[in-house]
């Protein structure tokens, strides 16, 4: 049977995958912030996986029964369930609250709207009524819980189931380490015309582990993207990082243990769960079924499988890999003019490699003409660059034709010089020889324009005795200037400026 | 001073014509994507093309230029060869452009930390320069062409796909950016395309203040 060939890839023996997750990688704390309500520590998640992986072994048998139960009942066509008995129900209700918990936006509502109704409309009885899908995973977990203190015969497996889920970042390896109570529920999925996204939360999971959850594929196979629509196949969600790979890999082996069909069914429904519960995956990939926030942790990304498509793990991951590196292409081809005719990704990153070649090069000539035009003006108006307004005082124009005129070394006329006096004064060779920059706070005080976060004004050198002294204004009224911050507000500067004069 | 300040207006003018001109609205473009891609992206366009950005920009380059002339005026008697303050006026708009960033990008990161480490290695190991890759960093160091060392050999080799050796010398090209996965290399080169396609316009807005306030007349 299908369902077991999946169990059977899926899931390593427990003890093995101890060892496999000893080291939760740094990125999971990530995950865990999603699961933040169930369990912070993502390396007591590994413990705490292996602790259920072996309850759930165990419960597998359980678990098989249920199962087949479940699978005769007949499924409709969106249904992710095909679980007919009351466990189905059950499951399907979980499965459609998960999904909608997960979906911020009704991306998949084929996957999660519908369960959800049918849910809703299925499973009043055995279990509290649906809760209204809400974005917040603490929600969800309320939401689940109910149903979970019903099915979950280990109380504490919830909240290990949860924090089981916090599986680290993509890089994670032991992220496929499912629980495999939901073995059973590939048979359901089989079934089912799509691959239902069960949420990986850890109530469902604890449901699910007890109940046989068809959808309770604990393969915790975390996928970025979750995309595509349910396949028949229960497929261990390829993660888009090769660390995904790897855990595929161990999901093989760990399928050679249990049963390999349900688990690998039970990991992709988990996959799913979780990726509705946590409504974000990585980056872009939670296009499809997730519309998260746009903050998305460092978390497992549960893909789906496309209808009509592989559903292995590798290629799961790859095609999320693809999508995303898709996407991201995309808004380079907006981005980067005459793209738009190129089709083919090598050709436009053929564009997109001269483009920037020929941005940098712009700078770098840009950047010798601003070294050219700095030497020889030594002063522009810093205002005037960088003011909306129209500020041109008309002391400005006064000003200069005093700096001019004066050839005191006062402080005061240094004050008064100006930018445009500077510029005025290029003739001046010893303007050019020195070339110093003399910060003249007063200037800003006179000139509004003036009082800009520039003060540092390539003053004439006419003043030779003092511009030592002005230098050293300038410089301290730069690093007053830069600790300010580029400060558009002529007043602040101004009076800044005073007070440090 | 009335042609004069008819002088002074029209370049104002012209820049900020220029700054709004330059405003487009990439913010629709951006969100039709949904992903946090586009999301990250969307907010980079409306980031990088804003007009308050560009202002920002704008006086954080004047300053970053004004130091460099007060540096170099102070540091050598006789003024350095055009391609040295060319290289110096470069590399500080560079860190401009990586300040305005505001950290939260690889390659404005690596821009400033090129800038700290080499100012440390000057102080403690005088080295010449290192083994020069075949491809040239985008921060160069005052004194010294260091370049970093970005792994080409293996690329040429191996029988990578195009797209993603492609995306390799993409990555070589975007500083920060040589040892990236591809989709973070993609990501930082469109954040990076932006920044520098807004350090070209205020690049050249100023330059053509400069260049026109140094035409004008003086008023006499």
């Amino acid at each position: 049977m299908d369902n077991e060939l999946f169990m059977n890839t899926e899931f390593p023996p427990p003890p093995e995958m101890a060892t496999h997750f000893e080291p939760p990688p740094s990125s999971s704390s990530a995950m865990m912030l999603n699961w933040a309500l169930m369990d912070p520590n993502p390396p007591q998640d590994s413990s705490f996986l292996w602790e259920k992986s072996t309850e759930q072994q165990q419960q597998q048998s359980i678990f098989d029964s249920a199962l087949s139960s479940l699978v005769s009942s007949p499924t409709p066509s969106n249904s992710n369930f095909s679980g007919g008995g009351g466990d189905g129900f059950l499951i399907r209700e979980l499965i459609g609250k998960l999904g909608n918990i997960g979906n911020n936006n009704n991306n998949s509502g084929e996957i999660y709207g519908t369960p959800m109704s049918r849910s809703a409309s299925c499973y009043a009885t055995p279990m509290s009524s649906p809760p209204p899908p809400t974005n917040t995973n603490s929600q969800m977990m309320m939401n689940r819980t109910t149903p979970l203190t019903e099915f979950s015969a280990d109380p504490g497996f919830a909240e290990r189931a949860a924090r089981f889920s916090c599986f680290g970042s993509r890089s994670f390896n032991g992220r496929t380490n499912t629980n495999l109570p939901i073995n059973n529920g590939n048979n359901i999925i089989n079934n089912s015309g799509k691959l239902t996204r069960v949420s990986s939360t850890p109530a469902l999971k604890a449901l699910i582990s007890p109940e046989v959850a068809p959808g309770g594929e604990f393969s915790r196979k975390r996928k970025s993207v979750p995309k595509g629509k349910s396949k028949e196949n229960p497929i261990s969600t390829a993660s888009p990082s090769p660390s995904f790979s790897k855990t595929a890999e161990k999901k093989e082996e760990w399928g050679g243990k249990g049963s390999k069909s349900s688990e690998e069914k039970g990991g992709k429904r988990r996959r799913e769960e979780e990726d509705e519960d946590e409504g974000e995956g990585e980056g872009e990939g939670n296009k499809n079924n997730n519309t998260k926030p746009p903050e998305p942790p460092k978390d497992y990304i549960h893909v789906r499988a496309r209808r009509g498509q592989a559903t292995d793990s590798h290629s799961l991951a790859e095609r999320v890999r693809r999508e995303k590196i898709g996407e991201r292409m995309k808004l380079l081809q907006d981005l980067v003019p005459g793209c738009n005719k190129v089709t083919g990704k090598a050709l436009m990153l053929d564009e997109i490699i001269n483009y920037v070649q020929s941005l940098q090069r712009q700078v770098e000539f840009l950047s010798m003409k601003l070294s050219s035009v700095n030497d020889t003006r030594l002063d522009f108006n810093v205002d005037a660059l960088v003011s909306k307004d129209v500020m041109i005082p008309s002391s400005n124009n006064r000003l200069p034709e005093e700096g001019l005129q004066s050839k005191s070394s006062s402080h005061h006329h240094q004050q008064q010089q100006l930018q445009q006096l500077n510029i005025y004064n290029n003739d001046n060779a010893q303007l050019l020889s020195n070339n110093m920059m003399l910060q003249s706070p007063m200037n800003s005080l006179e000139t509004s324009t003036l009082a800009r976060g520039f003060t540092h004004l390539p003053t004439l050198t006419q003043f030779t005795d003092s511009i030592s002294q002005y230098q050293m204004f300038s410089e301290e009224d730069l690093q007053s200037l830069v600790g300010m911050g580029v400060a558009l507000n002529p007043n602040n500067e101004s009076q800044h400026m005073k007070i440090e004069l | 001073m009335a042609s004069l300040i008819s002088d002074i207006e029209p370049p104002t003018s012209t820049t900020t014509d220029l700054v709004r001109r330059k405003k487009r609205s990439s913010v629709s473009s951006a969100a039709s994507s949904s992903t946090t891609a586009g999301s990250v992206s969307s907010e980079s366009h409306a980031r990088w093309r804003s007009e308050k950005q560009q202002r920002i920009y704008s006086a954080k380059l004047i300053q970053a230029l004004q130091q460099v002339r007060l540096n170099s005026s102070a540091a050598t008697t006789s003024s350095p060869t055009a391609q040295k303050r060319g290289k110096a006026v470069r590399e500080a708009a560079d860190r401009a452009l990586a300040v305005s960033a505001r950290g939260r990008t690889l390659w404005s990161r690596a821009i400033l930390a090129n800038r700290i480490k080499l100012k440390f290695r000057k102080q403690k190991r005088p080295r010449t320069t290192t083994k020069i890759p075949s491809m040239t960093t985008v921060v160069n160091s005052s004194n010294r062409s260091r370049k970093r060392r970005v792994s080409v050999l293996r690329l040429n080799k191996k029988n990578i796909p195009d797209v993603n050796r492609k995306v390799r010398v993409l990555g070589r090209l975007v500083p920060g950016c040589g040892k990236q996965s591809v989709p973070v290399i993609l990501e930082e080169a469109t954040d990076y395309i932006q920044a520098l396609e807004m350090q070209v316009r205020a690049m050249n807005s100023l330059v053509q203040l400069l260049s026109s306030y140094g035409s004008a007349p003086p008023p006499i």
